[in-house]
């Protein structure tokens, strides 16, 4: 996993996978980012064609985290498959999901 | 046969037969060698004596023969006469104590017979008799004609009178003196006043007996003996008496048929000196194989050979041998303790290794190595097979830790899955007194635990409640969130209200201290039996098939609705629709719908639609059934990832209703 | 140069005289008759050439005939015929020649018994100088006294070869001292003895007298002319028991030289058994006739002694000699 700090967003660009083996080093790698006091963080879904519901646990503990400590997390750049899990599961509600890096970055602007 | 031995052996005894061919080969060549050397020695030391021996002989034979000249001399020029003759040769043999006796013969056709001879009987030349006793002893005087005796047919008188020259003759048995042999030095002498070439011969003896004391005397070693022999090959000196005058070199070659021995006497008489094998001289019958050296006499034409046995030579060359052999043998035996020693240090540790390994093999992996010391190629092998032992043990502990790991994530499975299959309604048909509906169900669990589950029941005799879960996460604790989302869904379905409202209160419950964020989608729908009307709600789950009469299948529209649990406060949109008589709802997880093949394809929603119109016609079971079917021909052996929940709903149609309300 | 002075060995059978006189029934045809004392002088040392009279007396052929026999070997120095003539012996034997010179001279000598009828007689020559008979001519040989001389003179003459004659002994050294360039030799005795003293007989050019026509009967048994007379039977008796003697060389040769060997030993005659051997054989060869000798064993036949004694005659070495019937004894004698 990819960690790309702009400003003071820090960008996540997730891996491939993100299933249930994968969630677990997803997840540590977030919550270092969070420990380490990011609170701008901006998922880039570019490089990702598979999440599992593992994987969306993952992203809804940084929502929380994020949601009790005055911080957002805007995913990005999802492909159509992952943007239908997002979908189906209802997640969609609870993130804010947008096309590009460049409208996530800006919504922090 | 070598391949057997332990190492140790065969390294001492390659190192051993080694040495030992190259000991061999040293210890042969010096054997060879040194009798060579013995031989040429042997043969020279024999040779010399031989000679030395001669030359002694030789001297008293020159001796004789200058007296014996000196005496023709003296005689030449006196008148034939007994008196003067006795006295000259009185003082002669007096004063040469080579001579034995002497004599003056006349040629009896001048003088008639008449030959003064004197000796001295006991006058054996070579004894300890000193010359004054010999002097003072009784010489006699004879006169070898008398009474007409025929002393010319004698060889002594003969050979000088008829060759006009002095000569040696023949050694012959002088019977008087205790079977003395002697021999005759003759010199024709020619006295001024007669006409013949020869008119007298003067000659001298010389005992032989001092020869066989001479010859006895020499040290000649254990085997060795000498021999003389004549001008006829004839035996003067023998250590066989038997054989002195009797036989000749030439007769004991007859009687053995040996040539090579007659060759070998006539080199001998021929004054020649040599080195020969023979089988011995001392008698008749051939003896052991032998080395004869000869050499002449000049004076006489004698021959004297030194006999001794091959064997003396063979002794001698064992005996210096002997020292090289137990030298050769005291290298080997010291050899042995070396290469035992070596080959022990090399394999003393092997061993222990070996028994090492014998105890590790056993499962004793704590056993003591043996001590690893140097950095030779055992050291290193120790220290690797102690790596080894090492590795081992902690790869065993390590195996053991993660096998109670498993053991404990087994047990663990076996929990949640056995709380899972206890939650769901497994009896089918779960309504057989209801003819209005056909209901299965089918939960295909994944080796970890998935949380999905299903769900019927009757709110009340017409209102049926479906569901299908799936709960977020693996194991137990998806298996514990699993129960108790059921738990919510019965007792909440049962206060009253619509799917959505339903689902919003569950939602409620599980969001609530949702510390680990673990959350359930689930579909939930309201079933009145009676027309066929379905209100339903869905939280993040996927959209279940219709499929109508007449086999077509389609999705239900879609209803907003976030996953249970995942956040409070959530509100779930609600829809309707009206299942016709035939008309099969099938609902399911994503399990199905993302079941993977080996290439890592989803089955898909899609796929899962045309897969129902094929199999629409058969019972809600077959349909199960042969949905579980294409989902395995698709996975191909892949193994299932997650669990596998269908439900299938068919409505049959109410008895009472009308089917007015259909579409 | 003492001589050697040969012992007389007294052979005596007291004791086997005593066995036959104590054994009743004896072989003997007189039965208990006294032995009837005989004396034979040999004319030469202990050898082969006289193994049949030994055998006789060891093996009790002459006792067989009722003889005591006493038998007195011979020597350089010692002359049977003479120990015959004054009645010293009462048998002598002797060379043929040598007997009819000895009758020629007066001495009444009767051939008893003709014992040898070939003839050994030979001259040995060295073959680096004499080849053939021709080379003879002018060379140093050397031959025994008068008697033995006949044959090799007969044969000169008759070759027409003169050599240089030089008396000849009891020893052949001077032929091997290379004194002369040929001597005289018996075949069975000298000519061994030379080839034993390591010449080869390649090196030797021989002259058979019996291959040239002079092979004259050699040794005899001879008697005073009145112990023939007299004492016919014992004459007989000693001729017959004599040839068993000799027959039983022939069928015991190596026996009869172990006997020689003793009698040799005994009388210190250097000699070897191998020696004896050849000896033993040639002269068994010159006594008992192969299929193309004429003779017969005993008997001196009257065309040799007639021969003989014409060719000594001719020689001049005899003026003339005894009747064949006066010199030999009538059961000596050839058929007429």
């Amino acid at each position: 996993m990819e960690i790309q700090v702009v400003g003071d967003v820090t960008v996540v660009l997730l891996p491939a996978r993100v299933d249930t083996t994968s969630a677990r080093d997803v997840e540590a790698g977030l919550h270092a980012v969070l420990e380490a006091g990011a609170r701008k963080l901006v998922a880039d879904f570019g490089g990702n064609d598979y999440v599992s519901s593992a994987g969306l646990r993952v992203f809804l503990t940084v929502l929380k985290f994020l949601e009790q400590n005055d911080g957002r997390i805007v995913l990005c750049a999802m492909q159509p498959f992952v943007d239908d899990v997002f979908q189906i599961s209802g997640f969609s509600e609870l993130f804010t999901i947008v096309a590009t890096r460049e409208e996530a970055l800006a919504l922090f602007a | 046969m070598l391949r057997n031995l332990p190492i140790a052996w065969r390294i001492t005894v390659l190192v051993l037969l080694g040495a030992g061919l190259v000991l061999g080969a040293v210890s042969l060549y010096s054997y060879l060698s040194a009798r060579d050397f013995l031989e040429q020695q042997k043969r020279a030391e024999i040779l010399a004596n031989a000679h030395a021996t001669a030359n002694r002989i030789d001297t008293v034979t020159r001796s004789v023969e200058k007296i014996v000249r000196g005496l023709a001399n003296s005689v030449d020029d006196i008148e034939p006469g007994q008196r003067r003759a006795v006295v000259l040769l009185r003082r002669t043999v007096a004063q040469n104590p080579e001579l034995y006796g002497s004599g003056i013969g006349y040629e009896p056709s001048l003088y008639g017979r008449l030959a003064p001879y004197v000796y001295q009987p006991s006058g054996v030349y070579g004894t300890e008799q000193s010359l004054e006793t010999r002097a003072a002893s009784d010489l006699v005087v004879t006169d070898l004609g008398r009474g007409g005796r025929a002393y010319e047919i004698g060889d002594w008188f003969q050979l000088p009178a008829q060759m006009h020259r002095a000569a040696w003759t023949e050694p012959y048995y002088d019977e008087g003196g205790g079977n003395i042999v002697m021999a005759t030095y003759a010199v024709p002498v020619h006295l001024r006043h007669d006409s013949l070439p020869v008119s007298a011969v003067v000659g001298g003896d010389v005992s032989l007996y001092w020869l066989t004391r001479l010859l006895e005397s020499l040290d000649l070693g254990a085997s060795g003996y000498a021999v003389l022999v004549s001008q006829t090959g004839t035996f003067i000196a023998n250590p066989n008496q038997d054989l002195i005058m009797n036989e000749s070199v030439f007769s004991v070659a007859e009687a053995r048929r040996d040539p090579r021995l007659r060759a070998i006497g006539r080199q001998m008489i021929a004054g020649r000196t040599g080195y020969v094998a023979c089988d011995g001289l001392k008698t008749l019958a051939p003896q052991e194989s032998s080395w004869l050296a000869y050499t002449p006499v000049p004076s006489t034409g004698w021959s004297l050979g030194i006999v001794f046995a091959d064997s003396e030579i063979s002794g001698d060359v064992v005996a210096l041998s002997r020292i090289q052999w137990l030298m050769a043998l005291g290298g080997i035996a010291a050899l042995l303790v070396v290469a035992l020693l070596i080959a022990g240090s090399i394999t003393r540790p092997l061993a222990g290794l070996d028994a090492a390994t014998r105890t590790l093999a056993r499962g004793d992996l704590d056993a003591p190595l043996p001590k690893a010391r140097g950095r030779d190629e055992i050291a290193h092998l120790t220290a690797s097979f102690g790596q080894m032992r090492d590795d081992l043990q902690a790869h065993i502990e390590e195996l053991r830790v993660t096998t109670a790991a498993r053991e404990r994530i087994e047990s663990e499975l076996r929990i949640a899955a056995s709380i899972q299959m206890s939650l769901v309604p497994r009896t089918f048909p779960p309504f057989p007194e209801r003819d209005d509906l056909e209901l299965n169900a089918l939960l295909e669990p994944a080796r970890e635990v998935g949380g999905d589950f299903y769900d019927f029941f009757f709110l009340d005799d017409d209102h049926l409640c479906l569901a299908v879960a799936d709960v977020s996460g693996k194991g137990v604790p998806a298996a514990l969130l699993m129960a108790v989302t059921r738990s919510f869904l019965r007792s909440l379905a049962r206060e009253g209200g619509g799917p959505a409202e339903i689902l919003a209160k569950v939602n409620e419950e599980l969001a609530a201290d949702n510390e680990e964020c673990m959350f359930v989608t689930m579909f939930l729908a309201l079933v009145d039996v009676r027309t066929g009307a379905v209100a339903y709600a869905s939280a993040g789950h996927n959209r279940p098939f219709v499929v109508n009469g007449a086999g077509r299948a389609t999705q239900v529209p879609r209803v907003r609705g976030v996953a249970l649990g995942a956040k409070v406060g959530m509100e779930y949109a609600e829809g309707v629709l009206t299942l016709a008589p035939a008309d099969t709802l099938f609902l399911y997880t994503d399990g199905v719908s993302e079941a993977m093949d080996a290439h890592d394809e989803v089955f898909g929603e899609e796929r899962l639609g045309t897969e129902l119109e094929r199999i629409c016609a058969g019972t809600c079971g077959d349909v199960l059934e042969e949905l579980l079917a294409a989902l395995g021909r698709h996975a191909a052996g892949v193994e299932q990832w997650d669990d596998i929940t269908m439900v299938a709903f068919r409505y049959l149609g109410s008895p009472g209703a009308s089917r007015d309300g259909a579409g | 140069m003492k001589r050697r002075v040969v012992t007389v060995a007294a052979v005596t059978l007291v004791a086997a005289a005593l066995l036959v006189v104590l054994w009743p029934g004896g072989q003997r045809a007189e039965g208990a008759l006294p032995l009837e004392k005989a004396a034979l002088m040999l004319q030469w040392e202990p050898q082969a050439q006289f193994a049949g009279y030994y055998m006789a007396l060891e093996k009790g052929f002459y006792r067989d005939h009722g003889l005591d026999v006493e038998i007195l070997p011979g020597g350089a120095a010692i002359d049977p015929v003479d120990a015959l003539r004054r009645g010293k012996v009462d048998f002598a034997t002797s060379f043929l020649t040598g007997a009819i010179t000895a009758a020629a001279g007066g001495v009444p000598l009767v051939d008893v018994g003709q014992m040898v009828n070939g003839s050994s007689l030979m001259l040995v020559a060295r073959r680096s100088v004499i080849k053939d008979r021709d080379d003879l001519d002018g060379r140093r040989v050397s031959l025994w006294g008068t008697s033995f001389r006949s044959a090799y003179l007969g044969y000169f003459e008759t070759t027409r070869v003169k050599p240089k004659i030089v008396p000849q002994y009891y020893s052949v050294n001077l032929f091997l001292q290379r004194g002369v360039d040929a001597c005289a030799a018996m075949e069975y005795n000298e000519y061994h003895t030379i080839i034993q003293a390591g010449v080869e007989p390649g090196e030797l050019t021989t002259f058979s007298m019996r291959e040239a026509g002079f092979g004259f009967p050699e040794d005899g048994i001879y008697a005073l002319a009145a112990t023939v007379r007299e004492r016919p039977a014992v004459c007989r008796a000693f001729v017959a028991a004599s040839l068993e003697g000799w027959e039983y060389c022939r069928d015991h040769p190596d026996e009869a030289v172990t006997s020689v060997m003793r009698y040799a030993s005994a009388a210190h005659v250097p000699t070897n058994r191998v020696h004896q051997r050849w000896m033993l054989d040639h002269v068994i060869a010159a006594i008992f006739p192969a299929e193309n000798d004429g003779w017969r064993p005993g008997v001196l036949a009257r065309t040799d002694y007639e021969r003989v004694k014409a060719i000594m005659i001719g020689e001049g070495l005899i003026s003339g000699a005894p009747s064949y019937e006066r010199f030999v004894a009538a059961p000596a004698r050839s058929a007429p």
